[in-house]
């Protein structure tokens, strides 16, 4: 069983991640909940009778459920990411593909098509009822108009439902307007909040204000009820405003789900992992901003720290989705656009041909065995659950050789999981039971790892093992 | 740091203040999370306090231990002179019934013992603990024949058939069927989860295993071997105890979580009957008596229970006071009930009329022991030695050709007014018997 004992304002959190239970208890509370859920102890002990009856009623001793599936035996997408274009209406000043200032690259109109194929037949194939397609950035994708258009088209015709997403900055004209709100299944919207936060940081390419556009196509999203979420970047030189943003957001928009991610690095198309000073400001503003979302029914999410989830992966970008750039290469990034990125070499793990996906087996199998290696890094940590081992490409080194120290980054997401299941345990009235969301078709025999016996289709999934 | 160690467990409500989160310490029973379950568990509790006013005679045993740690598992051999215990010390002791003495310490496992067997020609006895270990005994030289290595985890269960074949289960779900004293695996099989818990049909057709809320009927049949054929069970909490009718036909269960025992029909699952109340929320041990009749069960309340099996109707009770009976043993005459408890006794009483007839001591965990106490074990070369703990610490004199021994550290002992000897952690003197604080006594009587 998973057990994990985290300090917490000089008591313990006492977490089970994969059965959802926590509570917060003194270090002989968690020395006790350690001993009976370490697989070994049966009977109770005298001095920990009362304290074993209270973990038995709270459900603390139950058996693990399954882990999630770990990454595929086979690489089969079933759903499509179009990195559609570098062309970028805006100039964001932390944009990590420094979109808008290179040789232009869009994605031709018959690759989106491939794409679209290849996930659609993989879904019919699985028996799925939809598959995903989502224009991605690394630019603005409503920049490539007339192939993005064609493929939505395309895609609807298809035997099988599109769920169609897009992921823009917002500013569009009104013809574009009309048309994504008719035609697309959701959005996630790339705003930074307050008017002065925003034209700091998202200004248009010709240096102007971006705020009204975006706020005319909320208005239109909200007077609609358009389903969508609002992403919204985090940066030093704004985090005394960061919650004031997301006040904005709450008290201004119908937007009820809102996504963070901290840029810590000075300009464009950079990344650095954040020094203390600044993982200790981003931590307490996140608080802040966190406290404020709640109050008013929304929801703030970053996505190193989801303790609603229990994730063997950071995210799916590398197993399950298409990620398709403009000259055909296939990526394990979202935020790898290019291939003078420094990590491009060891995330391109394909090119899509006539013939289908060409997949690069060495460099895949390099990177999963990466990925592994850094959950069995991080085994120890009770966040590994929630962050999945953290985004690949914020802790692998640049050469591909190696994993990153576990810094600053980790930090974050330890202390915003901590403080996230901390309301959670506030909200149950001292001890919290949430629900595991591990979707019922993805739990099978093949792919399951047990933690508990540290087997792949371990005894929970076979009725009769013959030796 | 000692502080930190000696510290009760303590659950925290927790409070979001102004600028910090505010901690204040709670009850356990306490709070919306296990309200509901705590006034179940204060209702049963003053039904526990009526029954502990009628205290049963004898109930007292003198201060004499059997083991360091909780009593876990009892077993009489088939002629019914022995008796065999583990306990949380690792240690697993033979015991003589009628002399009551100590016969053997067998010191191979690493950890709590936890499970025992005795093969009905009584022959073998099998051991597990809490590590993985299984061993095979020799029940006649007390010796070691083999040890089982076919499990990763903590043993929680084991049985054996009447063809001499063991089963034995592991905490991860793993259920082994194999040869005795061998050691040969016949089949190995799983459960879909944890196993708390097994008991095998006196004629080695089904096996059961208790589970979370559970119980798994299994086949042993030559034809079906290791094939599933019922799953049933309401109760709460893990099912530990269970033990099958002499009729191969019922099965008795208890649980961790429930203060009731379930009575089945085998092999269809189906509930016979329900005997509420039996103990205060939990049941720590069951025992069937070899004729049938008896159904005897040991949980939080220090009663142990006799009923009328499979009716269910209580036909006698023992009351143990203040501690937990942990494990139970019945003579294969059903007229003995070996009680093993959470404070390291054993105690021997008759079944049906509850006469206390003693307590089994081990001198060697017994550093306190009461003035006057005496004990029997049987030494190397196969003497029963009679021996007496002295009345005072001090310079008590010894009888006529006594030796005085310390079972204490070498060097912090002394004989009043004669000379010693102390060689290792023994220190014998032939005068008077004196080790200050720890304990001495003498032999022979």
């Amino acid at each position: 069983m998973n057990t994990y004992v985290v300090p917490f304002e000089e008591k313990f959190l006492i977490y089970r991640p994969l059965l959802h239970v926590a509570f917060l208890g003194n270090r002989a509370m968690a020395e006790t909940a350690q001993r009976y859920t370490n697989g070994r102890r049966k009977k109770v002990r005298l001095r920990d009778r009362d304290a074993y009856f209270f973990l038995e009623r709270i459900g603390f001793l139950q058996p693990d459920p399954p882990s999630p599936p770990a990454r595929p035996h086979r690489y089969q997408p079933k759903s499509v990411v179009l990195l559609m274009t570098n062309r970028c209406n805006l100039r964001c000043t932390y944009c990590y593909a420094a979109a808008g200032e290179k040789r232009r690259e869009d994605m031709p109109l018959n690759l989106a098509f491939h794409a679209v194929d290849i996930a659609a037949a993989n879904a019919l194939k699985s028996q799925m009822a939809s598959f995903d397609l989502v224009f991605h950035g690394g630019g603005e994708p409503t920049q490539h108009w007339s192939v993005l258009t064609q493929t939505i088209s395309y895609a609807r015709k298809k035997p099988i439902h599109c769920n169609i997403s897009v992921s823009s900055n917002g500013v569009w004209s009104e013809k574009q307007r009309n048309y994504l709100l008719e035609n697309l299944d959701g959005l996630s919207l790339s705003f930074d909040g307050l008017q002065e936060v925003q034209d700091a940081q998202r200004p248009t390419a010709g240096g102007g204000s971006s705020f009204a556009c975006v706020m005319k196509t909320i208005k239109a999203m909200d007077k609609k009820k358009f389903p969508y979420n609002i992403r919204i970047t985090w940066t030093r030189q704004h985090a005394k405003a960061f919650a004031e943003s997301v006040r904005f957001f709450c008290t201004e928009t119908g937007c009820r789900k809102i996504q963070v991610e901290p840029a810590f690095h000075p300009g464009r198309a950079g990344w650095k992992n954040p020094n203390p000073q600044e993982a200790d400001l981003f931590i307490t503003t996140f608080k802040e901003a966190l406290d404020v979302a709640r109050s008013r029914g929304a929801e703030l999410m970053y996505a190193g720290a989801r303790p609603w989830m229990t994730l063997c992966s950071f995210c799916t970008a590398a197993e399950d989705a298409l990620v398709v750039r403009p000259d055909g290469k296939l990526v394990a990034c979202y935020e790898i656009t290019d291939s003078r990125h420094p990590l491009a070499d060891f995330f391109t793990i394909g090119r899509l041909g006539a013939d289908g996906p060409e997949i690069f087996s060495e460099t895949l199998n390099r990177l999963g065995q990466m990925r592994k290696e850094r959950l069995d890094l991080c085994k120890d940590c009770f966040c590994v659950w929630h962050c999945g081992g953290d985004c690949s490409s914020r802790c692998f080194s640049a050469d591909g050789t190696g994993h990153l120290r576990f810094e600053e980054r980790c930090r974050i997401n330890r202390e915003i999981s901590k403080e996230i299941l901390a309301q959670y345990i506030v909200n149950s009235g001292g001890v919290w039971r949430g629900n595991i969301r591990i979707p019922q078709e993805e739990q099978t025999c093949e792919d399951t790892f047990c933690d508990a016996c540290k087997r792949k289709n371990p005894a929970h999934c076979l009725k009769l093992v013959k030796q | 740091m000692k502080k930190e160690k000696e510290e009760e467990p303590e659950v925290y409500d927790l409070n979001k203040g102004k600028k910090s989160w505010e901690l204040s310490r709670r009850n356990f029973l306490s709070g919306a999370a296990v309200a509901g379950a705590a006034f179940a568990a204060a209702g049963l509790q003053k039904k526990a306090e009526a029954e502990t006013e009628a205290p049963f005679p004898n109930y007292k045993c003198p201060q004499v231990v059997a083991h360091k740690g909780p009593v876990n598992c009892l077993a009489f051999t088939s002629n019914g002179k022995f008796l065999i215990s583990g306990s949380d010390d690792n240690k697993v002791k033979i015991w003589d019934v009628s002399k009551q003495g100590l016969i053997q310490v067998l010191s191979k496992h690493t950890s709590d013992v936890n499970e025992l067997a005795v093969s009905p020609d009584g022959k073998w006895f099998i051991t597990g603990d809490e590590s993985d270990r299984v061993l095979v005994w020799d029940a006649v030289k007390g010796t070691l024949r083999k040890r089982f290595s076919r499990h990763a985890h903590n043993i929680t269960g084991l049985g054996v058939t009447r063809d001499g074949n063991a089963v034995s289960v592991d905490s991860f779900g793993f259920i082994k069927y194999w040869r005795l004293p061998s050691g040969s695996l016949i089949q190995g099989w799983s459960a879909d989860n944890s196993i708390y818990g097994l008991a095998v049909s006196p004629n080695g057709q089904y096996a059961a295993t208790g589970h979370w809320e559970k119980i798994e009927l299994w086949s042993l049949r030559q034809n079906d071997l290791g094939t599933m054929i019922a799953k049933f069970g309401d109760h709460k909490g893990s099912i530990e105890h269970l033990v099958f009718g002499e009729d191969n036909q019922t099965l008795a269960t208890g649980s961790t979580g429930s203060a009731y025992l379930k009575i089945w029909s085998i092999p269809s699952g189906k509930l016979i009957r329900t005997i509420n109340r039996a103990h205060l929320n939990k049941v720590y041990a069951l025992a069937i008596s070899p004729n049938g009749n008896f159904l005897a069960s040991g949980g939080k309340n220090s009663f142990v229970k006799v009923w009328n099996f499979p009716n269910g109707s209580a036909k006698n009770r023992l009351s143990i006071r203040k501690v937990y009976a942990t494990s139970l043993a019945i003579s294969p005459d059903s007229t003995i009930v070996a009680v093993g408890q959470e404070d390291g006794k054993i105690r021997l009483c008759k079944l049906l009329t509850s006469d206390h007839l003693g307590c089994l001591m081990d001198i060697d965990v017994n550093p306190n022991t009461k003035g006057g106490t005496k004990y029997k074990y049987r030494d190397s070369s196969g003497r029963w030695i009679t021996v007496t703990i002295p009345d005072s610490s001090c310079a008590t004199p010894l009888p006529q050709g006594a030796v005085c021994v310390c079972n204490t550290v070498p060097g912090s002992c002394g004989c009043v007014g004669d000379t010693c000897s102390c060689v290792g952690y023994t220190c014998s003197c032939q005068g008077n018997c004196s080790c200050a604080g720890y304990s001495h006594y003498w032999y022979p009587n």
